[in-house]
C-alpha cells in the first residue's frame, strides 16, 4: 500500500508526503470527497507511511490489525459513531504508541458522528497528545460541525478523470476493454471500479439501470409507469443509485449533442451515448440531467418516491429508434486477461 | 512448539496476565488473547490491552521452539480445572491449533498467529533504577487509589512518577484528595537528569501484582523512545504505555503552614468514620469534623457525626492530642477512611487551616507519607 500505488489523487499525495518529509504535517486531518473515492485507502496509505516499520507492520496496517492504528467507522442499525465510541479513542489516543512514534486514528465517515461525539472530538482535534494523528474522512463539509473544519487540515478529494481510473485498474491486471468499461461508468469513484472489477454483481447492477434508461426512451407511457411503480418499491438506497446513474448517462449525452468527444474508452458505452444523443437536442438532454438531479433530491427529502418518478418518467423524450442494450461480453476481455486476475465481471 | 510444563505454574501465569487481557469488545481479536512462546528454556505467557502488557516467564522443558495466540478465557478457563500434573502443550503451525494435553484430557484450541499479536518490548541491558519489592509494593498501595477513574481529565488517570538520584517519588489526584510518597532506591538511577513519567493508575496496580516476594528488587526501564516504563521482576516484566499529558503542578496545593493540629488514633478514628458513613449516604457522604482544643490541662477531643433526614444520625467522640484553634470542617468519609487506612500507621496526624482549606494527613513515624483532602461545604456555613 504504498503511495505509488494509490490511484490518482496525485495533488493529494504529493501533499502530504511534503508536509510528512518537512515535518509539516497536522495532527487533525480531514479528508473530503464522494463516496468511494479513495477517502479511506488514502488514509491507510498515510497511516502505512507514520507506523509501519517493516513488512511486519505493513501487513498488519493492510488488515487493520495494527496496535497503534485505530479505526473507528458508522456501526448499528443506524450508522452511527456514538460519543462512546469516541470516548474509547481518546483514552487510546492519550496513552503513548506501542511499537511505533505514532498513534493513528481514522474516523471514517465522520458525518456520521452523532451531534454529542462531534462536541466530544473538539478538545482532542484540537489539543491532540504529541503522538497522535487523527484521521477524519466526510462525503460533505456541510455535514459537520464548522468548529469541526476549522480544527482540521482539509484535503478535499475530488473525483477522478477516466484516464486515471483506467490505467490504475489496467496495472492491477484487468484487460483494457474491462477497465475501459468500469472507467466508464465508475462516476470518477475508484472505489466503484476496484469493487466492480471483483465482484460482478456490483457491475451487473449499474448495466441494469443503464439498459433499462435505454429501452424507456423507446416505450410509452404505460411501460415506464410500470417501472416508476416496481423501482418505487425497490427502496430510497436503491433509487437513488438508479438516478445517480442516470445522471451520469445524460451527463455524457448533453456532452455528446452540443459535439463534445465523449472521453469514454470503453467502444460500446461510447457508441450508446452517440446513439442517444443523435435523437435528443442539448437543450433537452441538459434539462433531463437537471430533472434527474433533482428528482434524487426531492427522493431524499422524503418526497413520495413513485410520484416523483412518475413525473419524471413523463417528461424523458422518447426515441423513435431503439438503441441497443449496452453488455459486457466476458469473452471480450478474455484474451486480454492475465492468469492471475481476479475473475472479470461477465453476464 | 512443543513444550511441557506444571499445571500450577501455567494457571498462575494465566491468572496473573489476566487484567492485561482486553475485554471482549476489543476492536482487536488478538488483544483478548494470550501469548504462549517458548523463550530460552522457559515458555513466556503475555497479555496486553495496549494500555498495559503483563509478561511471565515459567519453567518449562521446551522441545521445540514456538509462538501462538489462544483465547485468554477459554485458555485459562480450561488449565483451572486440569488436574495438578504436567501439561503438554503442542502448536500445529499449519492450522493454527494448540493442542493441551493433560492427564486424560486432551483439548485443542484455536488460535490467531502470533505475529499479529503487538511487540511488548523486552529491558534493555542497563535498568534506570532499582527498587526493593517491599518499597515499590508500598508506594503503589499509598498512592495508586487517589487517582481519577473517570476520563473527563485523562492526566488525573494517571501516577506521576519521578526518579531523582536516589529517590522516588509518586503523586496521584483526582482533584478531590491527593497522595503522595517518597522511597529510596537501592541506588542512584542510571541517568544524569531526573526522569519524570506519569504511568497509568491500573498500569501500577498490575506491578504490585506481579510482585510476588517482598524481598524480590525490581528493575525500572524506560523504553528507549521514552514512550514506556517497564517493571521488571525476577519473573515477570509490566510494560505501561506512558501519559502523554501534563500533570498539573501538584507542588503549589500542598498547604505550608497549619492553624490546627490534630493527632489521633487511626484505628479509633477509621471506627468512628465508618459508623458516620451509614449516615452520610443520603448527604453526598459528607460528615463534619469538630475539633476541640483542651483549655488548659484539658485533654482535646474530636467528634465526628453524620445525619441524615431519613435514616438518623450519628456522632462518635474520640480522645485526641489537638493544638492550635477549634473548628468545624466538613469532609467526604470515603476520602477520609481511604487517606486513613493508606497511612498504615497507628497514629495519624491531620493539620488544618480553616474550613474551607484543603487537610493534610500524615504517618507518625513515617514521614514519607502525604495525604491531601479537600473539605466539603458545611451546610449553614456561610455560603460565599
Amino acid at each position: 500500500m504504498s503511495w505509488e500505488s494509490v490511484i490518482g489523487h496525485t495533488w493529494a499525495t504529493q501533499r502530504l508526503r511534503h508536509a510528512l518529509a518537512r515535518g509539516t504535517l497536522g495532527q487533525s486531518l480531514l479528508f473530503i470527497g464522494p463516496p468511494q473515492v479513495g477517502k479511506t485507502t488514502l488514509a491507510l496509505t498515510l497511516a502505512e507511511a507514520l507506523l509501519a516499520q517493516d513488512a511486519r507492520g505493513q501487513a498488519l496496517i493492510a488488515q487493520r490489525k495494527h496496535p497503534d492504528l485505530l479505526i473507528v467507522e458508522p456501526e448499528g442499525a443506524n450508522a452511527t459513531i456514538s460519543i462512546e465510541r469516541v470516548r474509547e479513542l481518546q483514552h487510546a489516543l492519550q496513552l503513548t504508541p506501542m511499537e511505533s512514534r505514532h498513534r493513528v486514528a481514522i474516523l471514517a465517515d465522520a458525518q456520521a458522528l452523532s451531534l454529542g461525539a462531534m462536541n466530544a472530538l473538539l478538545k482532542t482535534l484540537e489539543e491532540p497528545a504529541s503522538a497522535a494523528v487523527l484521521i477524519l474522512t466526510a462525503t460533505s463539509a456541510d455535514a459537520l460541525l464548522p468548529t469541526i473544519l476549522s480544527r482540521c487540515q482539509v484535503l478535499p478529494m475530488r473525483p477522478l478523470p477516466r484516464g486515471q481510473i483506467e490505467a490504475g485498474l489496467q496495472a492491477r491486471g484487468a484487460s483494457p476493454a474491462q477497465a475501459a468499461l468500469l472507467a466508464a461508468l465508475a462516476q470518477g469513484r475508484v472505489g466503484w471500479a476496484l469493487q466492480a472489477w471483483r465482484d460482478a454483481a456490483t457491475l451487473q447492477a449499474r448495466l441494469q439501470a443503464i439498459n433499462d434508461l435505454l429501452r424507456l426512451l423507446s416505450e410509452g407511457l404505460t411501460a415506464r409507469f410500470a417501472y416508476a411503480e416496481q423501482l418505487a418499491k425497490a427502496g430510497d438506497a436503491h433509487i437513488r443509485a438508479v438516478l445517480q446513474t442516470w445522471q451520469l448517462v445524460w451527463r455524457d449525452v448533453t456532452r455528446a449533442a452540443i459535439g463534445c468527444v465523449v472521453q469514454a474508452g470503453a467502444p460500446s458505452y461510447g457508441e450508446t451515448v452517440r446513439r442517444v444523443a443523435e435523437g435528443v437536442s442539448p437543450e433537452t438532454a441538459a434539462a433531463c440531467l437537471q430533472r434527474m438531479v433533482q428528482t434524487e433530491v426531492f427522493i431524499t427529502q422524503n418526497a413520495n418516491a413513485r410520484l416523483a418518478l412518475d413525473v419524471l418518467l413523463i417528461t424523458l423524450p422518447r426515441l423513435s429508434y431503439g438503441v441497443e442494450p449496452l453488455s459486457f461480453n466476458a469473452s471480450e476481455s478474455e484474451e486480454h486477461r492475465s492468469a492471475t486476475t481476479v475473475p472479470a465481471g461477465g453476464k | 512448539m512443543r513444550v511441557q510444563c506444571l499445571q500450577e505454574n501455567l494457571a498462575r501465569a494465566l491468572s496473573l496476565v489476566s487484567r492485561a487481557v482486553a475485554p471482549r469488545t476489543a476492536t482487536l481479536p488478538v488483544l483478548t488473547h494470550v501469548l504462549l512462546a517458548t523463550d530460552n528454556g522457559r515458555l513466556k505467557v503475555a497479555a496486553t490491552n495496549l494500555e498495559v502488557g503483563v509478561v511471565y516467564w515459567i519453567g518449562a522443558k521446551v522441545e521445540s521452539d514456538g509462538a501462538i495466540t489462544v483465547p485468554a478465557r477459554t485458555l485459562s478457563e480450561l488449565v483451572t480445572l486440569l488436574p495438578a500434573d504436567k501439561v503438554d502443550l503442542e502448536l500445529n503451525v499449519r492450522t493454527q491449533t494448540l493442542r493441551v494435553q493433560c492427564g486424560r484430557t486432551d483439548t485443542t484450541i484455536k488460535g490467531i498467529d502470533a505475529q499479529e499479536f503487538p511487540i511488548i518490548p523486552s529491558p534493555g541491558e542497563q535498568p534506570l533504577a532499582r527498587i526493593s519489592g517491599s518499597a515499590l509494593k508500598k508506594l503503589i498501595s499509598q498512592v495508586v487509589f487517589a487517582a481519577a477513574t473517570d476520563e473527563s481529565r485523562p492526566a488525573l488517570t494517571g501516577v506521576l512518577t519521578k526518579l531523582d538520584g536516589e529517590r522516588i517519588i509518586m503523586v496521584a489526584t483526582d482533584g478531590f484528595r491527593l497522595s503522595k510518597r517518597e522511597e529510596k532506591l537501592l541506588e542512584a538511577i542510571t541517568s544524569d537528569a531526573p526522569v519524570t513519567m506519569l504511568i497509568p493508575a491500573k498500569a501500577l496496580q498490575e506491578v504490585s501484582r506481579v510482585i510476588e516476594s517482598e524481598e524480590d528488587v525490581v528493575f525500572i526501564h524506560l523504553t528507549a523512545s521514552h514512550g514506556q516504563a517497564m517493571f521488571q521482576t525476577p519473573r515477570a516484566n509490566v510494560v505501561a504505555q506512558l501519559i502523554d499529558q501534563k500533570f498539573p503542578p501538584w507542588e503549589a496545593i500542598v498547604p505550608q503552614r497549619y492553624e490546627t493540629r490534630v493527632t489521633i488514633n487511626a484505628a479509633e478514628m477509621l471506627k468512628a468514620c465508618r459508623q458516620a458513613s451509614i449516615f452520610a449516604r443520603e448527604s453526598a457522604d459528607m460528615v463534619r469534623l469538630g475539633i476541640h482544643v483542651g483549655e488548659d490541662l484539658e485533654p482535646g477531643k474530636v467528634t465526628v457525626s453524620a445525619r441524615a433526614d431519613e435514616t438518623g444520625e450519628n456522632c462518635s467522640e474520640l480522645e485526641a492530642i489537638t493544638s492550635g484553634k477549634s473548628m468545624e470542617i466538613g469532609f467526604n468519609v470515603r476520602y477520609l477512611i481511604e487517606g486513613i487506612s493508606a497511612a498504615d500507621s497507628p497514629q495519624v496526624v491531620m493539620d488544618l487551616i480553616q474550613p474551607r482549606s484543603p487537610a493534610v494527613l500524615r504517618a507518625i513515624g513515617d514521614e514519607h507519607y502525604l495525604h491531601i483532602i479537600m473539605p466539603m461545604n458545611l451546610p449553614g456555613s456561610n455560603p460565599t
